[in-house]
């Protein structure tokens, strides 16, 4: 059912990208993925995804923050829902949501890591909708 | 030979914009010393006796104060004391018409840079402003120094506690969809065993924690966050915290503290950490049907947390390193208690930073009591 849904994951553990492709591709989802946000912002604009599950610090610490703002402030590419998956809060302490600060950071959703399969797959078809 | 410190041009830009403040009770000192100081490029600024001069440094920071030593109402000494204690990089050079080798004495101990005798010269005055701002100008460069080493010291600790987490986050991952079934089916005995190596790497992750947090209290990032805390509500938000893991335990969480407790300065998260290490210890180290309590009470000027359990104790012989980083009792009682051995010792770390005590009487076999002492919000004025 899921079978021309595409979806980009950006993220630069090569671990956790290996493991939620397994989850997504059990869906039936077309998943591809990028590791840093210059391969991310290409991908994006040649494969269009239908959703992005985007990590928060790669090479730089606020790449996924750079990455979301662009998308979001781009007409055309504006309307792909952003699933923000990170370690933030754990790593650094610092909390941020984008009901709270949906002003800096306008994702549409966001999960803390490690992620719980059944959780991310019920989100993804909340956004997918 | 002090000039060999400073490059003219770093000099220059000193001079340029070096703020002194003349305190002296005598105008046609304040007046002449200006004049001098003026005309070479310094800002200058006067007060006539110490609190105004006091109040003066606060507002303007200056770079150098001339103290005259003599003066009604504040002595120069004291003032000399109180210009150290409000920034220890402000020069302090005394100028006195009772020059003795006493009170030279005296006011060096006070941390006073340079001395100048009345009657001066215009000239004199000149060479012992500038030898005190080349004086201040090292002394800001070293406290900058400091300050970049302490950054880089923090960044390294984050960047290997990062670099530890990420593979630790990996495999906590891999056992999330190999539990959840993504991955194949999962035999029951397997299950098990992968739930609890996932349990031992939460037990890693949170070590790994504590580990970076005690790097954050050394670094002294609490004292920045400090603001007027009422504790009642903390001490209600560390306990629910600690709900779960005391029925778990089957030991009795029970509180015995009124509302609008007396307030103290701190940094909230801060507190609620420390009373949450403490409280999580008392019910760890307890035994089954057990019971913990919290109360508080106050002290004169300060504010005390008790937290009693009717635990398994601590020995004399291990009492004195209970506070200590990694030390963890070890008897038949504790086998089954896991932490990292940083509860405790971060607590206390944490009410230092907030001019607190912590203290612990114990008896073996019948349980302990954890005091801690902070003082109140206003008792300094009092």
């Amino acid at each position: 059912m899921n079978s021309k849904t595409k979806i980009l994951i950006v993220d630069d553990d090569l671990h956790f990208v290996k493991s939620i492709r397994s989850v997504l591709e059990s869906r039936e989802y077309i998943v591809d993925a990028a590791h840093n946000r210059e391969s991310a912002m290409e991908k994006i604009k040649n494969i269009r995804p239908d959703l992005i599950l985007l990590d928060i610090m790669m090479d730089r610490l606020d790449d996924g923050f750079t990455i979301c703002y662009k998308l979001k402030h781009d007409p055309q590419l504006r309307k792909i829902p952003i699933l923000t998956i990170s370690a933030v809060t754990e790593k650094t302490g610092f909390k941020f949501s984008p009901e709270t600060d949906g002003q800096y950071f306008e994702a549409d959703d966001y999960i803390e890591k490690p992620v719980k399969p059944s959780d991310l797959l019920k989100r993804i078809e909340k956004l997918l909708k | 030979m002090r000039d060999v410190y400073i490059i003219p041009e770093e000099r220059h830009k000193i001079s340029e914009k070096a703020t002194i403040l003349v305190i002296d009770d005598e105008k046609a000192m304040r007046d002449s010393c200006c004049q001098v100081l003026t005309k070479d490029g310094y800002r200058t600024e006067t007060a006539e006796d110490g609190n105004s001069g006091l109040r003066k440094i606060r507002e303007i920071k200056p770079d150098l104060v001339l103290v005259d030593l003599k003066m009604p109402g504040m002595s120069g000494m004291e003032l000399l004391e109180k210009v150290r204690d409000i920034d220890p990089n402000i020069v302090s050079v005394v100028i006195t018409g009772y020059a003795t080798i006493e009170s030279a004495v005296e006011a060096m101990k006070r941390d006073a840079y340079d001395f100048l005798p009345k009657p001066f010269t215009p000239d004199q005055l000149r060479i012992v402003t500038r030898r005190g701002l080349e004086r201040r100008a090292l002394a800001l460069e070293a406290a900058k120094l400091q300050q970049e080493k302490q950054k880089m010291k923090e960044n390294f600790i984050t960047l290997v506690t990062h670099q530890l987490r990420s593979p630790l986050a990996s495999i906590q991952q891999y056992f999330e969809i190999i539990l959840e079934g993504f991955a194949g089916d999962v035999g029951s005995r397997q299950k098990e065993m992968m739930e609890d190596a996932s349990k031992r790497i939460d037990e890693l992750l949170k070590l790994i924690n504590d580990w970076l947090n005690m790097s954050r209290i050394e670094a002294g990032k609490f004292v920045e966050k400090f603001e007027s805390v009422d504790l009642a509500p903390i001490l209600s938000e560390a306990m629910e915290l600690l709900e779960q893991m005391a029925k778990d335990r089957k030991v009795l969480l029970q509180s015995n503290f009124r509302e609008g407790l007396p307030a103290v300065q701190g940094c909230k998260e801060g507190l609620k950490q420390a009373l949450a290490n403490v409280i999580g210890n008392a019910i760890n180290y307890n035994r089954e049907g057990g019971t913990v309590t919290v109360s508080t009470k106050e002290q004169n000027h300060h504010l005390v947390v008790e937290v009693s359990d009717t635990g398994i104790g601590i020995s004399q012989e291990n009492l004195p390193f209970i506070f200590d980083e990694f030390f963890r009792v070890k008897t038949k009682e504790t086998r089954d208690v896991t932490g990292s051995g940083l509860g405790l010792p971060i607590a206390r770390r944490i009410i230092e930073a907030h001019n607190g005590s912590i203290n612990v009487e114990s008896q073996l076999g019948k349980g302990s009591t954890f005091r801690i002492i902070l003082p109140k919000e206003n008792a300094e004025d009092e």
